[in-house]
């Protein structure tokens, strides 16, 4: 009953935000219509402006693109939206209220090594152009994805891959460079007041809590005998990385580093990487191969069932080697994305309805609500990225007499 | 209806599915973990662990779906 009153009430606010700003913008709707009623003028006019959008500078189309928004004759739900994904996506430059920080941009084509202190640098190199935003949708929807430059060559000539050509200094690397220096702070203020008093004290305190929940939670219940020790370095540093990255996105003005693709990429493969070491340091190589017929091997079976069923489980167990990696990737990168967007789309509603009423009624509360619901999931996601980790090496470093446990445990792996 | 239409048509079907799937599964997993909790409060930190991991594999699945239906949506 109280949901439906909630929602009722939801309904009609919506309803009443809707009306005023059609109300209000009845005007300036029909000078529109007046304008637009030479047809063969208009379409001219609108060629022409094509034509122009093109000529402009990055920093021209940019201010068109914002002012865009606060325009209430031409705001459509579609651009709300596209503003919110752009405010998430990865940046040549920081944006601090107004003021705009340039990153440097590096990168590698056909031509050589290039670098550009900034964006506006690069733009009167008379070499490169930014390209539009239509542009690099476009040519993003034409390569399904992958990675394309978001500028391109004056003369107008190809430049070659950008996945592993563009690597420049970022937004997301630099909050990325920002988190491990907090870390690397935070670390060594604890580290060496551990080293004169073991009695905690501060932030050594607050960091020391976190280790050792860290070890006792995540990584004894799931890595077994020595390798426990020996990977809990890499435990933590994964731990803390992720953490400090996902808490210094829900500041304001901050980018999310684990909500790009790139970032959680990488960090999955590290996971991969240590698995495997892990795996052939612990079992040796031999066993390390063994381990892809899912145990077959073992069984106490004729021969040539053996040869056949491994030869349905060496595919099945490679598959698996790749989709641990893939699911945590996708895992820690959508989940720190959704609740962007999220807050970014209650925002937006009250940008949409150009009303006080949805602002102060639904956008603030709801984005509130939502913003903690993400500081817990900053800390789940970093949990579960750990545990996972921990569950995927400790299932390939087993002692050598842990053997039998192994049929059991991939069905942990999904 | 045009070839795009579709592919957005099956995106969304394909997302409201792979969640109603998803929430399902962590519904009953919420459920017996919270059984389980009540019969042995003792045990609930492992329990809980325990059912965080599943819920992120679980997720994961869901996500897989997510992200086939995201790449239907760019068609």
């Amino acid at each position: 009953m109280k949901v439906l009153l909630v929602f009722l009430s939801l309904v009609a606010v919506l309803l009443s935000g809707g009306t005023a700003r059609a109300d209000e913008h009845e005007t300036p709707k029909t000078a529109d219509s007046i304008t637009a009623t030479t047809p063969a003028t208009g379409e001219a006019s609108a060629h022409e402006t094509h034509e122009a959008h093109e000529a402009k500078g990055y920093r021209e189309r940019e201010e068109e693109h914002e002012n865009d928004i606060r325009n209430h004759d031409t705001i459509s739900m579609q651009k709300v939206i596209g503003h919110v994904l752009e405010h998430i996506a990865d940046d040549y430059e920081l944006h601090l209220l107004g003021a705009k920080v340039p990153l440097p941009i590096m990168f590698r084509d056909n031509f050589g090594f290039h670098f550009f202190p900034s964006i506006d640098a690069l733009e009167s190199s008379k070499e490169y152009i930014f390209k539009s935003g239509e542009e690099v949708e476009a040519e993003q929807k034409a390569s399904q994805f992958i990675r394309v430059w978001r500028f391109k060559r004056v003369d107008g000539q190809p430049m070659g891959s950008s996945f592993f050509g563009d690597f420049s200094f970022t937004a997301n690397l630099f909050f990325m460079a920002f988190a491990s220096i907090i870390i690397v702070i935070l670390a060594s203020i604890a580290g060496s007041r551990a080293k004169k008093s073991l009695v905690p004290k501060g932030t050594q305190n607050l960091v020391e809590s976190l280790v050792v929940y860290v070890r006792d939670e995540i990584i004894t219940p799931n890595v077994h005998g020595k390798w426990a020790d020996k990977t809990t370095p890499y435990f933590l540093t994964v731990f803390f990385f992720i953490l400090v990255m996902n808490l210094v996105g829900l500041v304001p003005l901050t980018k999310t580093a684990t909500s790009a693709i790139p970032v959680t990429l990488a960090l999955a493969l590290c996971t991969f990487v240590v698995t495997q070491i892990a795996g052939i340091m612990a079992m040796g190589l031999g066993e390390y191969l063994k381990h892809f017929s899912g145990g077959i091997l073992e069984m106490d079976l004729p021969i040539f069932m053996k040869i056949m069923l491994t030869a349905i489980m060496l595919p099945i167990e490679f598959i698996g080697l790749f989709t641990k990696p893939f699911a945590l990737m996708i895992r820690l990168f959508a989940n720190m994305t959704a609740g962007h967007i999220v807050i970014g789309s209650f925002i937006g509603l009250a940008i949409f309805f150009q009303s006080y009423a949805v602002g102060f009624g639904v956008s603030v509360p709801f984005a509130l609500f939502i913003f903690i619901l993400e500081l817990l999931v900053a800390f789940i996601q970093a949990y579960v990225f750990t545990t996972l980790s921990a569950v995927f090496i400790g299932m390939m470093a087993h002692e050598p007499h842990h053997e039998e446990e192994h049929g059991s445990e991939p069905a942990a792996a999904h | 209806m045009t070839p795009s239409a579709f592919a957005y048509m099956a995106a969304g079907l394909g997302a409201a599915l792979a969640v109603i799937g998803a929430g399902f599964g962590i519904g009953k997993l919420a459920t017996g973990a919270l059984e389980a909790m009540g019969r042995q409060p003792e045990m609930a930190g492992g329990i809980r662990a325990t059912m965080i991991i599943a819920a992120a594999l679980i997720e994961g699945l869901a996500l897989f779906a997510l992200v086939i239906c995201i790449i239907l949506s760019g068609k």
